[in-house]
């Protein structure tokens, strides 16, 4: 797979300034495989954190990194409520909508997180293995969304 | 219950977990291929046997980790701590915050910067090195895109090249990450 970040800032300048730590590069890409495509999904779909993937970076709104999301979300989630998931909509099924408060909290205001927060999830019926790797999905997509804003402002991007 | 610490402290701390951590006795291969690569090998942590349940994730994050933090060269290692501090502050985690509170100290031998942090927050007010350091890596953990070229521009000021500002991104965006691992998946409790 070709490496994402250099795919959303999409200059070339910026990949050479980044491969001064070609190792972070690296591992960055193999962790972003991880939580989005892992080769054990477990409880998560692929389909559901590419989804879930999108509402976040639209949540958190780094230009170049919603239009990567929206882009993979469009061509990669055919369910419609993971569609509706992925464009910001609530979602009504249990568990999905358990999933979904949690990934809008920990995205926005992780402070606001707790013991109630992951035993919710727990009552909603998400194994712990589950809640491990949603969290690893939301906090990795949190790292990337930041990497990809700085690089945007040495890229040159105003405002 | 009662031993939970809510303010920001240099004390070595214990981390109490929501979620229960692996038995190492029931490991599969994948989970001990990633919990080889981990530093704490003799004893690890119950935060890294809860991350186990995630290996795939675990095997690729801790050696990213390692070299964000100690890679050699760039940003000088207590300024990428100040930036690990700045996403801490914002995002209320009492025990990262308590980890790279103590690794600044050692390496920036500033312990006046930690007390003007631990009173004032994201308000601290710093000299121009630390405070261009510590508000890029606060503002870039509380809301991305209001982060603009001003900001940038603060840094370079400050006598940062390229290399560096990607050193600092990189340090203060991998707090986005672990806060929201260790602030969420368990809480910071008082040894003993």
């Amino acid at each position: 797979m070709a490496d994402v970040i250099d795919e959303m800032i999409a200059d070339p300048a910026i990949a050479r300034l980044r491969r001064a730590r070609e190792d972070v590069v690296q591992l960055t890409q193999r962790c972003y495989e991880a939580v989005l495509t892992p080769k054990e999904p477990g409880g998560l779909s692929a389909e559901e954190r590419m989804a879930l993937a999108c509402r976040m970076a639209r949540l958190t709104g780094v230009p170049a990194a919603v239009a990567f999301y929206d882009a993979h979300a469009r061509a990669t989630v055919q369910n419609q409520t993971l569609r509706d998931v992925a464009a910001g909509s609530p979602a009504h099924d249990p568990r999905l909508a358990a999933i979904v408060a949690h990934v809008d909290r920990v995205t926005t205001n992780p402070h606001a997180s707790g013991r109630a927060e992951i035993a919710a999830l727990v009552a909603a019926g998400i194994a712990e293995r589950d809640i491990v790797a949603l969290s690893e999905l939301i906090a990795f997509l949190s790292y990337q969304f930041r990497v990809v804003r700085g690089l945007e402002l040495l890229r040159g991007d105003a405002a | 219950m009662s031993k939970v610490v809510h303010d920001f402290t240099v004390e070595v701390l214990d981390w109490s977990p929501f979620v229960t951590p692996i038995d190492l006795a029931q490991a599969s291969p994948e989970q001990r291929t990633a919990l080889k690569i981990t530093p704490s090998n003799t004893k690890i942590s119950a935060y890294v046997l809860v991350l186990a349940h995630d290996p795939e994730s675990l095997e690729s994050r801790s050696p990213l980790f390692n070299i964000i933090m100690m890679g050699k060269g760039g940003l000088s290692r207590g300024d990428r701590e100040l930036g690990a501090m700045g996403a801490s502050a914002v995002n209320g985690c009492v025990y990262c915050m308590s980890v790279h509170a103590r690794n600044f100290n050692t390496f920036g031998k500033r312990p006046d910067v930690v007390q003007e942090i631990f009173a004032h927050g994201t308000k601290a007010t710093l000299d121009e090195h630390h405070g261009a350091i510590f508000d890029f890596a606060a503002r870039l953990s509380e809301n991305p895109p209001a982060v603009g070229a001003a900001d940038i521009g603060r840094l370079r000021n400050a006598g940062l090249n390229e290399e560096e500002i990607v050193d600092l991104i990189h340090s203060a965006a991998l707090f986005g990450w672990a806060n929201r691992l260790m602030h969420t998946l368990g809480e910071p409790v008082r040894k003993g």
